[in-house]
Parts: C-alpha cells; sequence; structure tokens
C-alpha cells in the first residue's frame, strides 16, 4: 500500500515536471517571437498597452464604456 | 425559472442558485474540498446548489460567470506587451491554465457539469456591483466597486435605481488600491489575496508615518480618483508585489523568520490610512453627484470592515449595504441576480438579510454521524441548549457551536462558530493557545444582541448583520468586555436577533442572566488555516485537534474531553 502511495506520487511529480519543461519550451517562441515581435513593432509606432506614464491630470476617473446592453450582448466572453 | 451564478479561477470560487428571483442555496467551493480560498471550477458548490433545490442540471433556465474571460485575457497580454522581454517567467505560468481553463468555460461547463446550454457573461465590476445592491433592500442607492482588478477595473462607482445599475466612472489596472493593500501585505511578509484583514488589524498598534512616502507612490485627487507610480510595483509583469525601488524606500521585506516590529505596524496603519483617503474622497465625490444618502459597497476592499465603519463619520451617507462576501466569491450572487433583475427585467428584488445560504444537517444525520463513529455524546432538549451553553461559556470553556445552514462569505456568524466569554480578559490568550495560535496582534469580534448594540457601541447604525463594521466600543464599557475590544478601543461586531437566529441569540440573551453581559467572542469554527467547517464530521475533527472543550451540534452536546480516541493535533498540519 506504501509502495503504492509512494509510486503514485512519484508519477505526479515526474509528470508534472514534463508538464512544465513542454510548457517552457512551447511558450519560449510564443513569448519571443509572437509576444515579441508584436510589441516591438508598437512600441516603434509608440503604442503603449498599459498606462504607466506619470500624470499629472485634473482628475484620473474614465468613464466606464459597459453599457446595458441586449441579452446577446452576455452571451458574448468580450 | 432557475438561474445558477458561478465565480471562480482568481480566488474564492463559489456558486449560488436563484430560483424565482430568491437566493435559494450558495456556498464557496473551499468549503468542501477543505482548501481555502480554493480557485478552482467550484463543482461542489454547484452540486449543493442543485441538490438543495432538488433539481439536475437540465432543469436551469440560465447560468452565469462572474467576468468576461477574453477581456480579462486581453488585460493580461497587453501587461506582456507592454513589460516585454521581462515578464517571461509570468507569462510562461499563467498562459497554460488560461488555455486549459480560464478561456474555455463553456467547454468547462459541459465537460465538469453537463450543462450544454449557453452561458451569460457579466462584466466583473458589474457583478460586483449586483451583488451588493440587487440584494440590498434600497430602491436606490449610490455604488462602490474597489477590489484588485477585474477584467481592466479596479475601482469604480456609480448608482442603483430599481432593478437598474450604472457604472458611471472607473479606474483601470494597474492603477489599484487593492494592489497597493496587497503589496503592503505582501511586503509585511504576509499572503497575498489573504492576510490583508490582518494588515488591517495591525494598523491601529501603528502610527501612520509612512503617509507621505506612500502620497509619493500613489497620487490622489480631491474626487478619490489616483494613479500609481508603477516603478515603485512588480506586480503587473512578475509573480511579485513590491518593486527594488519600493524596497529601496521602505526597506526589504519582512522574512518569516523576523518578528513584526514597530516600522511593519506603522507601515500597516500609513496604507490604512491611505485606503481610507480614497474610500472616504471616493464617496463624497459620488455623493456630490447622485445626493443619495444609501450606499452599497463591493469588492475585494469592500471587506475592509475598519473604513467601512468610519463611512458615515466621513461621509453623507447615512445607510449601507455590504453584502458578507464583498470580494470576488461574492460575485457569483451578483451575476444570478444581474441575470434575473436587470437582464431579464424583473422588478422584484431579493433582499439579503441573513448569510445562512449553506448546507445544514438534520437532528438524523448528525446523530447517525456520531453512533457509526462510536462518539459519546448527551442529546440536550430544545429549552436546554442555549442554558447549557452560557453556562459552559461561564465557565472558561471554549465551544464549537454548529448550528442550522452554514454562513456564506467569509465571516462565521453564528451558525459555524466558536463561542467564549468576551468578558474574561484570559480569554484571547485562552483561544489562541486552545485553538487559534493567531498573531497576538489580531482581535476576537463581538457578538451582541440587537436591542444591546446602541448601549455598548457608538454606531449610528441600529444593527450589523454581517461583521463588516468596526465601531468604538463606548469608553465605559471597554474595561467590561476586554477580549473583544482591540487596542484601539473598536471591536468588529455582528448583532443578532430572536428572528435571524433564535439558538444562537438565546445563548447570548442565557449568558447575560449569568454575567450581565450580552455579549459574546464568535470567532470562525476551523483549524488555522482551514476553511470554516462545513459538515459535522469537520466540525467534530476541528474539535479533537484543538482546544476547544464542547461542540455543541445542534441538540447534541459532545465534550472533547470524552472522546480523547480522536484526539489529534491540528498544529502539525496548520498552514498560513
Ligand atoms: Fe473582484
Amino acid at each position: 500500500m506504501r509502495i503504492l502511495k509512494a509510486l503514485k506520487k512519484l508519477h505526479k511529480v515526474v509528470t508534472g515536471t514534463i508538464i512544465n519543461i513542454v510548457n517552457f519550451i512551447l511558450l519560449l517562441p510564443v513569448y519571443f517571437i509572437g509576444v515579441g515581435i508584436t510589441s516591438i513593432i508598437a512600441k516603434l509606432f509608440k503604442k503603449g498597452f498599459l498606462n504607466l506614464k506619470k500624470e499629472n491630470k485634473k482628475s484620473y476617473w474614465t468613464n466606464n464604456e459597459v453599457k446595458k446592453g441586449e441579452i446577446e450582448d452576455y452571451y458574448r466572453q468580450f | 425559472m432557475y438561474i445558477l451564478g458561478v465565480s471562480c479561477f482568481y480566488h474564492d470560487s463559489s456558486a449560488v442558485l436563484l430560483k424565482d428571483g430568491k437566493i435559494i442555496a450558495g456556498a464557496e467551493e473551499e468549503r468542501f474540498t477543505r482548501k481555502k480560498h480554493d480557485a478552482g471550477f467550484p463543482i461542489n458548490a454547484i452540486k449543493y446548489c442543485l441538490k438543495e433545490a432538488g433539481i439536475t442540471v437540465k432543469e436551469l433556465d440560465y447560468v452565469g460567470f462572474y467576468e468576461k474571460p477574453f477581456l480579462k485575457f486581453e488585460r493580461l497580454l497587453s501587461q506582456h506587451l507592454e513589460m516585454f522581454p521581462f515578464s517571461y517567467w509570468s507569462f510562461y505560468k499563467s498562459i497554460p491554465s488560461w488555455i486549459n481553463e480560464k478561456l474555455r468555460i463553456p467547454h468547462l461547463m459541459k465537460k465538469k457539469l453537463g450543462y450544454k446550454g449557453d452561458i451569460l457573461f457579466i462584466p466583473h465590476h458589474l457583478a460586483h456591483a449586483a451583488s451588493s445592491y440587487l440584494v440590498s433592500n434600497f430602491n436606490e442607492a449610490t455604488i462602490m466597486t474597489i477590489d484588485g482588478v477585474g477584467e481592466w477595473a479596479t475601482t469604480t462607482y456609480g448608482y442603483g435605481k430599481g432593478n437598474e445599475i450604472k457604472l458611471e466612472k472607473e479606474i483601470i489596472f494597474p492603477d489599484s488600491v487593492g494592489l497597493l493593500y496587497s503589496t503592503v501585505t505582501a511586503w509585511i511578509g504576509m499572503s497575498v489575496n489573504n492576510s490583508e484583514y490582518k494588515v488591517m488589524g495591525l494598523a491601529p498598534y501603528g502610527k501612520p508615518t509612512y503617509y507621505d512616502k506612500l502620497k509619493k507612490v500613489i497620487d490622489i485627487k480631491e474626487d478619490g480618483s489616483y494613479k500609481m507610480d508603477m516603478s515603485y510595483f512588480d506586480y503587473h509583469y512578475k509573480l511579485k508585489m513590491p518593486s527594488k525601488k519600493f524596497i529601496e524606500e521602505f526597506g526589504s521585506i519582512r522574512t518569516q523568520k523576523e518578528e513584526v516590529n514597530q516600522k511593519h505596524k506603522d507601515m500597516a496603519a500609513s496604507v490604512q490610512k491611505i485606503t481610507e483617503e480614497i474610500y472616504f474622497k471616493i464617496l463624497n465625490n459620488a455623493y456630490k453627484k447622485y445626493k443619495c444618502k444609501n450606499l452599497c459597497v463591493a469588492g475585494g476592499v469592500g471587506l475592509n470592515s475598519v473604513a467601512n465603519g468610519k463611512i458615515t463619520k466621513n461621509t453623507p451617507f447615512k445607510n449601507i449595504y455590504i453584502q458578507p462576501a464583498s470580494s470576488d466569491s461574492g460575485t457569483s450572487i451578483g451575476v444570478a441576480c444581474y441575470i434575473y433583475n436587470v437582464i431579464l427585467g424583473n422588478k422584484e428584488r431579493f433582499y439579503m438579510d441573513n448569510a445562512y445560504l449553506g448546507p445544514s444537517y438534520s437532528y438524523e444525520e448528525i446523530k447517525k454521524f456520531l453512533d457509526d463513529n462510536e462518539i459519546k455524546y448527551k442529546i440536550l432538549k430544545e429549552e436546554e441548549i442555549a442554558k447549557k451553553t452560557a453556562k459552559l461559556i461561564r465557565d472558561e470553556n471554549v465551544i464549537g457551536w454548529f448550528q442550522g445552514r452554514m454562513e456564506w462569505g467569509p465571516r462565521a456568524l453564528g451558525n459555524r462558530s466558536i463561542l467564549s466569554d468576551a468578558t474574561n480578559p484570559k480569554m484571547k490568550d485562552i483561544l489562541n493557545l486552545k485553538v487559534k495560535h493567531r498573531e497576538n496582534f489580531r482581535p476576537f469580534a463581538p457578538v451582541i444582541s440587537k436591542e444591546d448594540v446602541h448601549e455598548w457601541f457608538d454606531i449610528d447604525q441600529d444593527e450589523e448583520l454581517f461583521m463588516l463594521f468596526v465601531y468604538p466600543v463606548k469608553k465605559d464599557k471597554r474595561k467590561i468586555i476586554p477580549s473583544v475590544t482591540h487596542v484601539d478601543g473598536s471591536g468588529r461586531l455582528q448583532t443578532i436577533s430572536k428572528e435571524q437566529n433564535e439558538r444562537y441569540y438565546s445563548v447570548i440573551k442565557e449568558f447575560e442572566k449569568l454575567s450581565g453581559v450580552p455579549i459574546l467572542i464568535n470567532t470562525s469554527f476551523n483549524i488555522r488555516g482551514e476553511p470554516i467547517v462545513c459538515n459535522p464530521y469537520n466540525a467534530y475533527k476541528c474539535m479533537m485537534g484543538t482546544g476547544i472543550d464542547y461542540l455543541v451540534m445542534d441538540r447534541f452536546l459532545i465534550k472533547r474531553e470524552d472522546n480523547l480516541k480522536d484526539a489529534w493535533d491540528s498544529e502539525k498540519i496548520a498552514k498560513d
């Protein structure tokens, strides 16, 4: 029983490690090519994705654009 | 008509079921899986809801989800596009769960639940707003939502009228007072999305000496809007919160070995002051716009009971409603009610005046559990329960109190509670020694019979249903209830009436006959680091693993000493 439990645990650790390694390798090109090229091009055109700039406005509130829609609008995931 | 609301995959997953507009069941997933803040798909909570209603998945008319996943993913991608190439580790850590789960909600609902219909996706802060306003007893109210982050929004305010909600203004990621509070929590060496309430409890021990320095980190305008200097933070592209600059400015992050010292207390006091400043400025600004004295608050920051308790003194608002699960777990209520009231246009709203939405166990079920496990017990007559429990409390015992339906939200409110004597100055230490093993700075909370509240607390409301407000204990009473009076003379109270929970109320009144004080300590019934107990097994196991002296479960009285064969040491597994 104890051996079985230990084997199960080992199996979990091994598969977890393999999944992590595969993910790490697969996501490398996605990040450095997909995200990277888009990011570099966007930055060349001075396009920002997050507002990280320091600014001193009178107010930082922005309008919430969510309008009450039809039921179909809520079936969308965006 | 049955509507299921679901919230999951961030923290504190939950599910709620509405029947013809009334909430008939709701629970957090953690209570079933016994994993604190469980963020997984709430299959157990959903199954419980369906069982409570006696229906199957096929009978659900609508299913709603607590956010727009693609919008949240857009925000995540934006973080990586902005921070390339420094965010790879966070990208690698988060993307797999997005691909496997978070972007495949309809698929998951089908696979795990067998639900094949469409799903309604409610914007996150709208779900927060609905989770408070739609179940309040107001016909119109100002609404403020304030949390870490939803899809993009982190803070909003707007207005509710009838069955309509409009959030008008927002502040978006990365600016977030919730994440600022979490950053300070991490800096004090405590767990993010878990220990923020400890920072709040620590604050009265300190002075806000870092307030001016924190003002360099966050610029706050008179209208409550704010902007953060992101060079002090890493959370927008790393798995940690404070940046190198934050550490240079405020000192190094506290390690687990290091004691909490005055510097940490002062920092807690400072971030609490900043939070309150933002809170009240937003509310005063919103009041100017809407001129309505009713207020609904929602979002994780809405659990800041210290700030909540000061709202009426610092703003023109007179009536405040906050739903007990103000943070993300509560959004499943918002989702279900939003579908019923706003999308489907039903005008009649459900007023949530108690938190007892979880599972209950019958006399027969409990008896079977006790007998099957050869647990020794006594059966009390109905009229004996309160008297006997009050006497045991007065005799310095710690009581596990397990009755009726489990509470919804993070607070035990008299059905899964540990009760003890608030008048005993040693009780805080006794509770910590026997059960809680808490940091010494953390206070215990009082429960008081509703009709007595004005005699004991400086409170401008007639009741406090969900322990979400801290009020000062009257100066001349502080010495009488030392175990529930915090260092600054305050208490995070719950009021209870006979109509709301008769057995719980009766224990308090019987205790008053013995002590002259209608107040008990009420703290959550759990092992340190575990969720609140759900079923009789959890309750019994908790008593036998801690120093709880008696368990009052329905009419059964179980004494720990009579069952030492099942004793164990919960501290060996305790986390947190
Ligand atoms: Fe939230």
